[in-house]
């Protein structure tokens, strides 16, 4: 039958120019770009997994028996003292100023997220400066109660770096913990009170539970945060990972080493962002109706509410007025001294590394965005998420993780320009800032990414159509409409990225070109010899610009306060 | 007899805000109450003074013998066993629907515990969905889930806060019978507020139109209707005009529609000026009636149509016609009013501007 012979000859040919219309359709730019990006991402995730996998004998043998029971039960013991810690301060503040009333409540609601503007290792070198030995706290106590026979705790122990992480990362739980008690609803805790349960009852049986979901997830990004801390724990010479992939680097160059390390660290980063995802995935259904509790606030009376006064007043005090004053004083003490051109040639180059740092990741961004927007497939919101993934690297991990692809790489171009060209040289892109602005590209894309995509979010289809039937297409709908738009997003992007780059300390450290040293990486030269008062002057400067992103948190959270 | 709640004198306001103002009611056992009212009119918040969530400026709540409210003393709501059904049904997300129901149940011992909610759930035929998650039921279902909890403590009186509002029309009609039968069948005495009339006409014994803070009449639905107590029951209850007139004697009054008889609701000397509650089905369309009409509007409703009709002398009524006879805007149609009580109010009693809420249909117009 040569008729139906054709019919299908025809249908075949058919399918097969539509299956290359549709990978033509497929590969069009905006994809090609999420997907390199996403690749540049996978690379140094690949690199350290592949090393866990292919574990080098001889060192491996040497990080277990020496290395790795201390590490993990230090790691062990601070995860679990910073969590507890957290959770304490931050469910306990987020419920007196999210659901009760007391004096000083509105003031402290928001004064309470100031300590996210101070670097953990700024407020750790505080506190050791402050309760050392041959600190004031302890001098003042010698000379006060000289014969007392007792002294005070040693700050440089388990206990004290766990104050001060805790100290430095319970916002992160109280953010969370708040919004949920103040979006659940005041009828949930309505409902339980005329089903027989006092106020105390009703938050224990339900307002907890209920907001469960949300604390974990702020936990959750506690304990990433404590597991990729570098400053603080080696201010206080406590070995946790990352110290310890540092020193296998730098202290006894050995990169594999490093490498393996990292490779621990990363298997036990991915059970907690596995861990977040599943709590995410409850929070969903457990939607307040909206109400909010500012109506019936719980009023604090008599000394309860004396006790959530001082409560909040000791932990703001504690976590940041003090840190602040102090930082202050010692600027004072050292600023004839410190403050020159070896300051401002610090600062410039911090600023630099910055800026630049926000204009690309806010460009790469913006170019995931929209391939977002234009591919509503899996396939592209599955690439924005590996892109996005950096954020769960320790920046220990990923200096490592990018060094070593980064050095293959060299190997093989000088190799090549040696044979083609008669060019040499030993290295041509280790010891440039390349290195450096890619692993800020992988760590902190998603700080870039997340307030972009939001705004593009925002212009959807029907808007690009609305303004096409009136006539407004191509640039002048970029310009008219879109970038209109997108300003807000985009600035408080670039505003975000510019000062995670500004206080990041390990990456910079480990992967910075001779002389380029920041801010941050002066704090780190200068508090490992002790020398707290001449590090007050970069991290005054450093919690000065850490101010800006939590006032923009803060008119964020107002807004939705006040909706 | 104790009534089963008794609200007297009961005023509240915030910061100077007169919300309640001298409210008095009481329901007997076993009678389903509701509060009508505009949003805005202090109705919620009545309900949740009941419930012990607001306090009160003066009066006395009492729940079957107990007080629960009086001068200086309020119980907590926890401790008054008064039952509520939220509007947004807040039924816990973290715990499954047997749970939520057998939340309100700590002092029961288990084997009596788990018997007393399930038959619950059959009773709001969620036996089947024991196991599930509030987020994994209907909007319907949840609402039964909530009512079921509200129960399971057999309180001594229900709440109902506006509970069918977050459901589509179409449910809302079968679950407020669904609701009043289950009520009904466990005999509690239940308050329900809704700004929704043909609700309050499905379910309560006793209706109270509120508005502006003050309890402007509690009656049954049939009293409500058809002899509202003033002005604003009239125009927030149904639908109809009022017509100016004249009283002629103490059985006749002379107005658009020319000379009405019947028993007035309430007495009026001779002469004295007077506005007449005219509702929609009071006018019989005949097309041989002397008396004619000009069609000003036209809504067609199914059954029926509703006219809105010019009299001679310029005034204005509805009436409701059945829909197979259409008439145009313009024309001229033959009327006949047929009342016999005559609900009649002295000019100046009525409400001076009464909100536009009927559809768009002016009160009293002039065409």
């Amino acid at each position: 039958m040569p008729q139906s012979e054709a019919l299908h000859r025809r249908n075949a040919a058919d399918f097969s120019f539509f299956a290359f219309r549709n990978i033509i359709h497929r590969i069009d730019g905006w994809r090609v770009a999420a997907t390199a990006v996403a690749g540049l991402v996978a690379v140094p995730l690949f690199v350290i997994i592949s090393s866990l996998l292919s574990p080098t004998r001889g060192i491996w043998d040497h990080l277990v028996a020496n290395v790795l029971p201390g590490i993990l039960t230090n790691t062990a013991w601070l995860v679990l003292g910073v969590s507890l810690g957290t959770l304490l301060l931050g469910v306990s503040l987020g419920w007196l100023t999210g659901a009760c009333d007391f004096p000083g409540r509105k003031t402290f609601s928001w004064a309470l997220l100031l300590p996210l503007a101070m670097p953990a290792y700024v407020l750790a070198f505080i506190y050791l400066g402050l309760f050392d030995f041959s600190g004031p706290v302890q001098k003042a106590f010698r000379t006060y109660f000289p014969q007392s026979g007792f002294s005070l705790p040693d700050i440089r122990s388990t206990a004290g770096v766990i104050t001060v992480m805790v100290l430095a990362l319970y916002p992160y739980v109280y953010m969370f913990a708040r919004s949920a008690f103040m979006t659940q609803g005041k009828s949930s805790l309505e409902a339980a009170r005329t089903l027989g349960l006092t106020p105390t009852g009703a938050f224990f049986r339900v307002c907890l539970p209920m907001a469960r979901p949300w604390i974990a997830g702020g936990l959750m990004l506690v304990i990433m945060e404590t597991l990729a801390d570098f400053g603080a724990v080696s201010i206080f010479n406590f070995d946790t990972f990352t110290t310890a992939i540092y020193k296998a680097w730098f202290g006894f160059f050995s990169i594999t080493a490093a490498a393996q390390l990292s490779s621990v660290l990363v298997f036990i980063v991915f059970s907690v962002i596995l861990l977040e995802q599943l709590s995410r995935r409850r929070m969903r259904y457990t939607q307040g109706g909206g109400l909010g509790l500012e109506t019936s606030r719980i009023k604090l009376v008599g000394r309860y509410s004396w006790g959530a006064f001082l409560f909040s007043l000791s932990v703001l005090l504690a976590a940041f007025v003090l840190p602040c004053i102090q930082l202050l004083l010692w600027t004072v003490e050292v600023f004839h001294l410190e403050f020159g051109n070896r300051y401002f040639g610090l600062v410039g180059k911090t600023l630099f590394l910055a800026s630049i740092a926000a204009l690309v990741i806010c460009f790469v961004a913006l170019v995931l965005a929209y391939a977002k927007r234009r591919h509503k497939d899996k396939y592209t919101f599955g690439l924005t998420r590996v892109a996005t993934l950096g954020y769960a690297l320790p920046g220990t991990i990923l200096a490592v993780g990018i060094f070593i692809p980064v050095a293959k790489l060299d190997k093989v171009i000088v190799h090549w320009m040696n044979a083609l060209f008669g060019y040499e040289a030993s290295t041509i892109l280790q010891g440039t800032l390349i290195i450096v602005f890619t692993a800020y590209l992988v760590r902190f894309m998603i700080t870039g990414f997340n307030p972009i995509d939001s705004a593009t979010q925002r212009i959807t289809p029907n808007i690009d159509e609305a303004s096409r039937l009136m006539g407004v297409k191509g640039f002048s709908l970029l310009r008219r409409i879109h970038i209109p738009m997108l300003r807000n997003g985009l600035l408080t992007a670039l505003i975000l990225v510019f000062v995670e780059v500004m206080k990041e300390m390990p990456i910079t450290l480990m992967t910075r070109p001779f002389g380029w040293d920041t801010l941050a990486v002066k704090i780190f030269e200068l508090t490992s010899e002790g020398e707290w008062e001449r590090s007050a002057l970069p991290a005054l400067a450093l919690v000065f610009t850490g101010l800006v992103p939590v006032i923009l948190l803060m008119r964020e959270s107002e807004k939705n306060s006040s909706r | 007899m104790h009534p089963a709640l008794k609200v007297e004198s009961l005023s509240k306001g915030y910061d100077k805000q007169i919300v309640i103002s001298d409210v008095t009611f009481s329901l007997q056992e076993g009678e389903i109450g509701c509060l009508l009212g505009p949003s805005g009119s202090g109705k919620t918040t009545l309900l949740r003074t009941i419930a012990g969530f607001e306090q009160v400026l003066s009066g006395e709540i009492w729940v079957e013998n107990s007080k629960v409210v009086s001068r200086g003393f309020s119980l907590p709501p926890e401790k008054r066993q008064i039952g509520m059904l939220f509007q947004d049904y807040s039924l816990f997300p973290h715990l499954t629907v047997f749970e939520n129901v057998g939340f309100g149940l700590r002092s029961m011992k288990n084997p009596q515990k788990k018997g007393h909610i399930f038959d619950l759930l059959v009773t709001v035929g969620l036996e089947e969905e024991a196991r599930k998650y509030p987020h994994e039921l209907s909007g319907g279902q949840q609402q039964r889930v909530a009512l079921a909890r509200a129960l399971a403590p057999r309180p001594r009186l229900l709440l109902l806060d506006e509970p069918f509002s977050n459901l589509d029309v179409t449910l809302r009609e079968r679950l407020s019978m669904e609701v009043r039968d289950i009520i009904k069948e466990q005999h509690t005495t239940a308050l329900m507020v809704t700004h929704n009339q043909q609700e309050a006409f499905a379910i309560a014994d006793r209706i109270g139109v509120i508005s502006e803070g003050q309890l402007q009449q509690w009656d049954s639905a049939h009293v409500i209707y058809h002899i509202p107590a003033n002005g604003f029951v009239a125009a927030f209850v149904g639908e109809g005009a009022l017509l100016p007139g004249t009283v002629v004697d103490s059985r006749r009054v002379e107005c658009g529609l020319g000379i009405l008889e019947g028993s007035f609701t309430s007495p009026c000397p001779t002469g004295c000026s007077v506005d007449i509650l005219i509702r929609p089905e009071d006018i019989i369309h005949e097309d041989d009636s002397p008396l004619k009409a000009m069609v000003t509007h036209k809504t067609f409703r199914g059954p029926n149509i509703l006219y809105a009709l010019c009299l001679p002398n310029g005034d204005s009524v509805l009436a409701l016609v059945p829909s197979h006879h259409r008439h145009n805007v313009g024309q001229k149609i033959g009327i006949r009013p047929q009342v016999e009580d005559i609900v009649v109010y002295t000019r100046g009693e009525v409400c001076a501007g009464i909100p536009d809420i009927h559809e768009g249909h002016e009160f009293q117009v002039h065409c």
